[in-house]
């Protein structure tokens, strides 16, 4: 003990190394527990020599041990257990302001020992020692522990704290609020909880986190879009995804393509190009932040109807520096069954094998299954090709096509700061092979965010840079390169890997199906290629300045720029019409918004209430223009360049700009902590609903727009003074606003000519461009939002409860009314409509385990209702179009009473009773007429999610679900016309065996095709009878049908998809993820500059738990526009799982 | 990129490019219907199972109204109008717009009876919305008033307008007057059965002001070689060459009593070549070319240049005129040479198809018609015959010619399987949305067509 240790050099060490060295100078051992050193202080060590026990005390007093000195030169480190002393403290509590604070609660340490403060902030305790600790807690204030240090009196100042309800929240404009003062519903997604289980998209990771939010995917995988909707369609015809901001920067997220338009028609098929969401880096990001209702959103005026997304990136921190790297490596395989696919029939029709010598028949019974039931022929079957292979089932046949797909994401980050300055580099890499044989993205994700601060001035500039190369990119819905639409046709013998033999040794294509608009998806795969590139930049620049401790100004100015460039390159050979001799489409977009904003805040408080009042303008400039070749008729078979093709047409060359300027302001009031009250304001000029001077000078447009709203909460908690231990936080709130939104298209008030690219023999080839009549008067659509809600946090913060309820109404919808098409227009814009959504949004989070060194189990469960209703269109109309199936009899409808989405087609007409009546034919009667066979929108979205953590293990899990909607689904009504499907057995062994009767008698095919069926199956349901006097009557339906001809007569454009719809209500196992956070004490041991290492195993959309929809992913559908409710051809969507590492040094 | 003002001869191009550019209509409402209910060609399954069978199919019978009211047709024709009316300085446009009016109304009115007309393509210049259907005698009556002012209107003093933009003429003045005259004599032969006093009236009216003089005067659209789906040239190519080699090969034949009209006849290989057997046989217009004896490779095939890209389109031919004026004399309508007219018409006839590159020896086409003798007693079946020929490839006018006419006999339709007893259907059905979009309007027009398709237009007494 009383020996020297030499110290060599100042330096700063961990307690660890301290005893290292001490270790290393002398005999003595160390005996400890990690826990009691765990949390010790850096210890500055000064060069020289010191004696071993005052190195000792020095560095055990701070964190509260002592040593013993044992036999065998053992140091044994322990907890210093305090000597009871009886002693009286007195004191007073203020806050910032020096006001006292009556009822703030003073316990002692360690004991239940503790009194509240009186009316004028004092107090007075006896407490068991001069040494004893102090904590003063007390509601929206930061806790302290105060150490009494032998003094009698003491003064204490509580500050104002962050907790959860004082965390800091970016609502509107960027502006930082508390989150107990908001006078509405308000969720937010942290950025490491988007790193527990990363993704590359940020649409999967908000899957089922937040209340009120529908997120859906087109099938398209990685790379692609999707849609998302808060509290609901608000509009019928126009975007009703949320706005998207990042640090400020409006971010364009309309997608590329016809399959994210909100105008889907029954022609909506290609590519999904993906959104502007789709290449965020995920790792970037710092916090999402969701304003859902409208008064969160007022103060973005025209755009802020849908909600709006407020997304915040990493910035460094202060006096530090880091670096992060972080690897996710996932395996993507298909998400599909196929499990009611019959596996008993092949190849041909009515029970008979296709002709050997036909082709033509050949070719169609390679989608089609009515062939004799296996085992029952021995011949070999001849396919396409021309090969004979062999008749029997193949199993696992579709899923054998998909690969396992892999991808990896690297990302590193260099982040850090002095005193005044922070920045942080980030790199992210992304690689990905799809499930789709050749088909793959990388991305390349640069970013840099610096900030200063000066005297009274902060600066923050960002800047990011994505590239993104897509190669093969799926096709969907009714394009020939789907290739989920052709292996989901494929008979059960027809082996998927046949099709690699795509053409005959020459290089002539075989025609594999009866549809030369359905290419053979090996053909796909590997002679048709789809590129896409997009160049994507981001950029910010910030400004605030304090004029005086009281005014501020802000400036912003904000960027997004990209260029996307696709080409899809069809080689030459196949029969795809028009296509025959290749076809090169390249398309280039070039899309830029700008805006910059600017405003002056004035903040004071005034005795007992505090004020901020602010004023500012916006301007915004959106620009795009589109253009690109279209060449057919390739030179040299194979070559995919623009310079092998003999004709090349120029693409429609469009350029469309959309200005905004607003004006907005904002009065806020606090009084107390106690009442908050807001006031937003904005008033917008938006182009698109501006008439040129001019051409219409009789009509005076108005096209400014005035958005208004007011939110007010009361924090009761504080009247009620409830103990913690029940309610420590209680607010109410409740608010109004009025947004809005304007046409994205311009010329909705004028109408414009057009100059088609390619003349004809010399002549330019001119038209009016509107294929909807212009409207001189349009005015925006306006949504009012009511919402109250209530938040609580209960039982020492162990339970939270926000519940929210809202009412929105927009009216003035900007909607393309259908019109006779003899008006020469096929629409007309018009304010018209009222469409309401009402519901409820509930959060819990549970804190059911809270040990800190122990057990922790979290839950957060969120669920969500909401009723979407149609309350008026026109006075001379019920219904508005949405989008049309192609190919059957099925539309997406907007009908008064009924939600903004419904199914509607005809129904299948049934007797009082419900039995569906048959006609002479033996097949079902329609009821003629369209009629709504099943809303789309779920009623009921909610979702789970479970951390349950023990020391550095961390086991999450988040299980979602949506309940109410329907999906037609086009693949399964084509597979039961294909007699793919197991309902399509009933009645094949009946109706086979009359054929082969009636052929052993002699009969030609064609004799028999013309005879009524004495066999086959019998549909259920009744048939019409009248008696003598004209009474009607129900008798069983007695007469069988081919069942060939059964289930065709569900496909085409005059029969109901009634057998089709489904319910798509599902719950989703969507994340699982086991990670372990290795405790740093092991990397100083090592001596490894290691801050932290967490390793974890990750899994997503592993188990849908439950579904209705046979065979397909019930989230299936082909646009992440409006037309959502039908399903095409889908691709598998994708399961994963995989790891991720991620490594703080 | 758009443009707020726009020359109207550049439109004049678009809907004269549409009347024969469009794949979709081509298909569905020329080759499918008119074609298929003709017996002109048939064996591929749509042409043979909607055409030939009479069967319904809603997409397919609302085609040509869907391009023509919603896909542009009439919009831009309404504005060339609007831009044209009481401006001098664009006066010979405003009297093409008038004829090309006739053109595009005809068709749509011959196929579906009463349709929006007086009020169809004003969506944006009068608000109309929801437009009247207007009964079919007046549509006629229109015709006859505007065809006659176009004619009066045409100026082809050398300082009067050009029509810039002119696919047909190319701006001759002279050949538009002659085809609002052509046009009148077809108008006023389709009306003779219900109003004979009427047609004879304009019949008279329309040899007085000038018809077609040769093959020279024909009105073509031409077309340029472009293929099917070519974004942003949809126009430019034949619709009906796409529409017939849709998938590669083109799957239709010749009928059977197509050839048999064609013994000796010149045309039977201009139209066609032989099948794999070394002849040209049709197709049983109650069967589809698979179920032909021997194969379908056995069948007769369109020569290729019918259906390049680039092939014209035939809207209305001197040989017409003349297969016309022979049954106008022949019905006493006017005097005249019904059997100089008859063979006129059969020469021009088979000329008229060199301009598709059909190498035509011209004695031979000329010894042939002058050896066509009208026979007493059966001269308007004869002349119907050569009617129906020479409006091979037009199957639209074709159909309206043979409904007015009910000649040829055409083969029975003996098979079960079609929606009409194997009644030829009498008109096309209206579309199924005008119902829930236009529903009074639609409702009126509708009672006039009790049976639907197979209801008689105004003008088909019979």
């Amino acid at each position: 003990q009383e020996a020297n240790i030499v110290i060599d050099a100042d330096k700063s060490v961990h307690l660890i190394q301290v005893f290292e060295l001490i270790q290393e100078q002398t005999s003595y051992k160390f005996i400890y527990n990690d826990e009691l050193i765990d949390n010790a202080p850096v210890i500055e060590l000064k060069k020289g020599e010191v004696l071993l026990k005052d190195l000792l005390s020095d560095i055990l007093s701070p964190i509260n041990c002592n040593y013993k000195l044992t036999e065998g030169d053992v140091i044994i480190i322990k907890k210093i257990v305090q000597q009871l002393q009886p002693f009286t403290i007195q004191g007073s509590i203020f806050n910032n302001d020096e006001q006292p604070i009556p009822g703030v609660n003073i316990l002692e340490k360690g004991t239940t020992n503790g009194v509240l403060s009186d009316f004028d902030g004092n107090f007075t305790l006896q407490v068991s020692s001069p040494n004893s600790t102090l904590i003063i807690s007390y509601l929206g204030f930061a806790t302290q522990e105060i150490a009494i240090n032998n003094r009698s009196l003491i003064n204490i100042t509580l500050t104002e704290e962050i907790s959860i309800l004082d965390e800091v929240l970016v609502t509107a404009l960027g502006i930082k609020r508390k989150r107990k003062e908001l006078g509405y519903a308000f969720q937010e997604v942290k950025g490491d909880d988007l790193s527990d289980n990363p993704t590359v998209s940020i649409a999967q990771a908000l899957y089922g986190k937040i209340s009120g939010v529908n997120i859906s995917q087109a099938a398209a995988g990685i790379g692609g879009s999707s849609r998302i909707t808060i509290r609901g369609n608000n509009s019928i015809n126009g975007d009703n995804q949320p706005l998207f901001i990042v640090d400020g920067v409006y971010l364009g997220n309309t997608g590329i393509g016809k399959i994210t338009d909100n105008k889907s028609d029954k022609y909506t098929a290609g590519i999904d190009n993906g959104d502007g969401l789709s290449s965020l880096n995920t790792d970037d990001i710092e916090n999402i932040s969701v304003l859902k209702g409208g008064a969160a959103s007022a103060l973005y005026g025209e755009r802020g109807a849908n909600g709006v997304i407020v997304i915040t990136t990493k910035k460094g921190e202060k006096k530090s520096f880091k670096v992060d790297y972080n690897l996710t490596v996932t395996f993507d395989t298909a998400n599909a069954k196929y499990e009611d696919y019959q596996t008993s029939y092949g190849s041909g029709s009515r029970g008979l094998l296709p002709n050997p010598d036909e082709i033509n028949t050949i070719q169609a019974s390679t989608t089609n299954a009515w062939g004799p039931k296996f085992g029952t022929v021995d011949e070999q079957i001849r396919i396409f090709d021309g090969s004979f292979k062999p008749y029997e089932n193949v199993e696992n046949n579709i899923q054998n096509f998909f690969n396992t797909g892999v991808t990896y994401n690297n990302n590193i980050s260099l982040s850090g700061g002095s005193d005044n300055i922070t920045y942080r580099f980030s790199y992210g890499n992304l690689q990905s092979k799809d499930i789709i044989p050749n088909s793959g993205l990388k991305r390349h994700s640069f970013s840099l965010r610096a900030t200063q601060e000066l005297d009274k001035l902060y600066l923050d500039g960002k800047m990011s840079y994505i590239i993104e190369d897509v190669n093969n990119r799926p096709a969907l819905a009714d394009d020939p390169n789907n290739i989920g639409f052709s292996l989901a046709r494929l008979a059960p013998n027809i082996n998927q890997a046949w099709l690699q033999n795509y053409e005959d040794s020459e290089g002539n294509y075989y025609e594999w199906s009866s549809d030369p608009f359905r290419l053979n998806p090996y053909y796909v795969i590997s002679e048709n290629s789809n590129i896409s590139s997009k160049n994507r930049f981001l950029g910010s620049f910030s400004l605030n300045y304090d004029i005086t401790k009281w005014l501020k100004v802000k400036a912003l100015m904000g960027m997004d720029k990209f260029d996307y460039t696709v080409s899809d390159f069809v080689n030459s050979g196949t029969n795809l019409p028009g296509r025959q001799n290749g076809g090169l489409n390249t398309e280039d977009i070039s899309f830029k918004e700008y805006n910059i904003e600017g405003s002056l805040s004035f903040n004071k408080q005034f005795s007992d209430y505090k004020i901020s009042i602010a004023v500012g303008s916006s301007h915004r400039k959106t620009q795009r223009t589109d253009g690109g070749f279209f060449a057919t008729d390739m030179i040299q078979r194979g070559i995919n360049n623009l310079a092998n093709f003999s004709k090349k047409t120029l693409l429609e060359k469009t350029n469309k700009q959309i200005l905004v300027k607003s004006f907005f302001s904002y009065f806020r009031s606090n009084y107390k902590n106690l009442i908050f009250l807001d006031v937003t304001a904005r008033n917008d000029w938006n182009s698109t609903l501006a008439t040129a001077i001019g051409t219409n000078s009789d009509v005076a447009n108005d096209y400014s727009f005035f958005y208004p709203s007011v939110s007010a909460s009361l924090i009761f908690s504080k009247l009620l003074n409830l103990p913690t231990s029940i309610m420590s936080f209680g607010k109410i709130r409740a608010s109004w606003a009025g947004t809005g939104k304007a046409p994205e298209e311009p010329y909705a008030t004028m109408p414009y000519y057009i100059v088609k690219p390619q003349p004809l023999l010399g002549q330019p080839l001119g038209s009016i461009g509107n294929g909807v009549v212009p409207n001189k008067a349009l005015k925006p659509e306006i949504s009012h939002t009511k919402e109250i809600g209530i938040d609580l946090s209960l039982f020492n913060n162990r339970l939270g409860i926000d519940l929210s309820y809202y009412k929105t109404r927009t009216k003035n919808q900007l909607v393309i009314v259908s019109i006779s098409q003899a008006s020469g227009y096929y629409g007309a814009w018009e304010n018209i409509g009222i469409v309401e959504n009402n519901g409820f949004e509930t959060l819990i989070t549970a804190g059911i385990f809270r040990a800190p060194k122990g057990l922790n189990w979290d839950i957060s469960l969120n669920f969500s209702k909401n009723t979407n209703k149609v309350i008026h269109l026109k006075d001379d109309t019920n219904t508005q179009v949405i989008s049309i199936a192609r190919w059957a009899g099925a539309q997406i409808i907007a009908q008064v009473g009924k939600s903004s989405s419904e199914i509607f087609g005809q129904k299948l007409l049934r007797s009082p009773d419900g039995q569906v009546i048959m006609g002479d034919d033996g097949l079902p009667k329609l009821t003629g007429t369209y009629e709504s066979l099943g809303k789309v929108a779920p009623d009921w979205i909610m979702g789970i999610t479970n951390e349950l953590s023990f020391k550095g293990f961390n086991l999450g899990a988040s299980v979602d679900g949506k309940f109410g909607g329907h999906v037609y689904s086009m693949t399964n009504a084509f597979a039961a016309a294909s007699g793919l499907l197991d309902i399509t057995v009933a009645g094949r062994d009946e109706y086979n065996n009359w054929v082969q009767q009636k052929l052993n008698e002699g009969l030609t095919i064609s004799q028999i095709n013309a005879l009524v069926p004495e066999a086959g199956l019998i549909p259920k349901g009744v048939v019409e009878v009248y008696d003598a006097n004209g009474n009607l009557s129900y008798q069983e339906n007695t007469k069988p049908v081919n069942p060939e001809d059964y289930w065709n007569y569900f496909f085409g454009e005059n029969t109901t998809p009634e057998p089709f719809v489904y319910d798509a209500s599902y719950v989703k196992l969507r994340e699982i993820n086991l990670s372990y956070t290795f405790p740093n004490t092991i990397f100083k041991k090592m001596k490894l500059n290691i801050d932290r290492l967490k390793l974890s195993v990750i899994g997503r959309n592993l188990w849908t738990i439950y579904s209705n929809i046979p065979n397909i992913d019930p989230e299936s559908t082909y646009t992440s526009g409006n037309g959502q409710g039908f399903e095409y051809g889908s691709i598998p969507y994708r399961k994963s799982y995989g790891f991720n590492l991620q490594l703080t040094f | 990129e758009g443009f707020s003002s726009l020359n109207p001869n550049l439109l004049l191009t678009t809907v004269q490019a549409s009347l024969s550019g469009g794949r979709f209509e081509q298909w569905r409402t020329n080759l499918i219907y008119g074609e298929g209910f003709v017996q002109h060609l048939g064996g591929s399954y749509a042409v043979s199972n909607y055409g030939a069978f009479f069967k319904h199919n809603a997409e397919y019978e609302t085609a040509l109204w869907q391009s023509n009211y919603g896909n542009g047709i009439i919009r831009n024709l309404i504005d060339i109008q609007e831009q044209t009316k009481n401006n001098e300085t664009l006066n010979n446009l405003n009297a093409a717009s008038k004829i090309l009016k006739v053109m595009v109304f005809q068709r749509l009115t011959d196929t579906y009876g009463d349709i929006p007309y007086s009020e169809a393509g004003l969506g944006f210049y009068e608000g109309v919305y929801f437009p009247k259907y207007d009964d079919q005698q007046e549509i006629y009556n229109d015709f006859f008033v505007l065809l006659n002012e176009a004619y009066h209107q045409l100026n082809d003093d050398p300082e009067a307008d050009k029509i810039t933009g002119d696919n047909f003429y190319n701006g001759d003045i002279s050949k538009w007057k002659k085809l609002a005259n052509s046009l009148r004599l077809r108008c006023a032969m389709r009306i003779y059965e219900i109003d004979e006093i009427k047609a004879v009236n304009e019949i008279n009216e329309a040899i007085t002001n000038g018809l077609f003089e040769n093959n020279d005067d024909n009105c073509f659209t031409h077309h340029d070689d472009t293929g099917f789906n070519i974004t942003g040239a949809e126009k430019n190519g034949n619709g009906l060459s796409q529409a017939l080699k849709g998938n590669g090969v083109v799957l239709d034949h010749p009928t059977e009593i197509i050839l048999r009209n064609l013994a000796d006849d010149p045309r039977l290989n201009i139209w066609f070549l032989p099948g794999s057997t070394g002849k040209i046989e049709g197709v049983s217009s109650n069967n589809f070319r698979w179920d032909h004896p021997g194969g379908s490779e056995n069948l007769g095939v369109l020569q290729p240049y019918l259906y390049k890209n680039d092939a014209p389109y035939l809207n209305i031919s001197y040989a017409e005129t003349q297969l016309l004026l022979a049954e106008a004399v022949q019905r006493g309508f006017i005097t005249g040479d019904a059997q100089s007219y008859y063979q006129k018409g059969i020469e021009a006839s088979i000329l008229q198809w060199s301009a598709y590159g059909a190498d035509i020896d011209e004695s031979q086409a000329k010894e042939f018609a002058e050896n066509k003798q009208l026979t007493t007693g059966n001269e308007i079946e004869e002349i119907a015959i050569q009617q129906w020929l020479t409006l091979f490839m037009n199957g639209i006018e074709a159909y309206a010619n043979l409904r007015r006419i009910d000649l040829p006999v055409l083969d029975a339709m003996t098979r079960t399987d079609t929606d009409t007893n194997g009644v030829m259907p009498k008109k096309l059905p209206y579309p199924g949305e005008e119902a829930t979009l236009n529903p009074d309007n639609y409702e009126a027009a509708s009672q006039k067509y009790p049976n639907g398709w197979l209801s008689n237009l105004w003008w088909d007494v019979n």
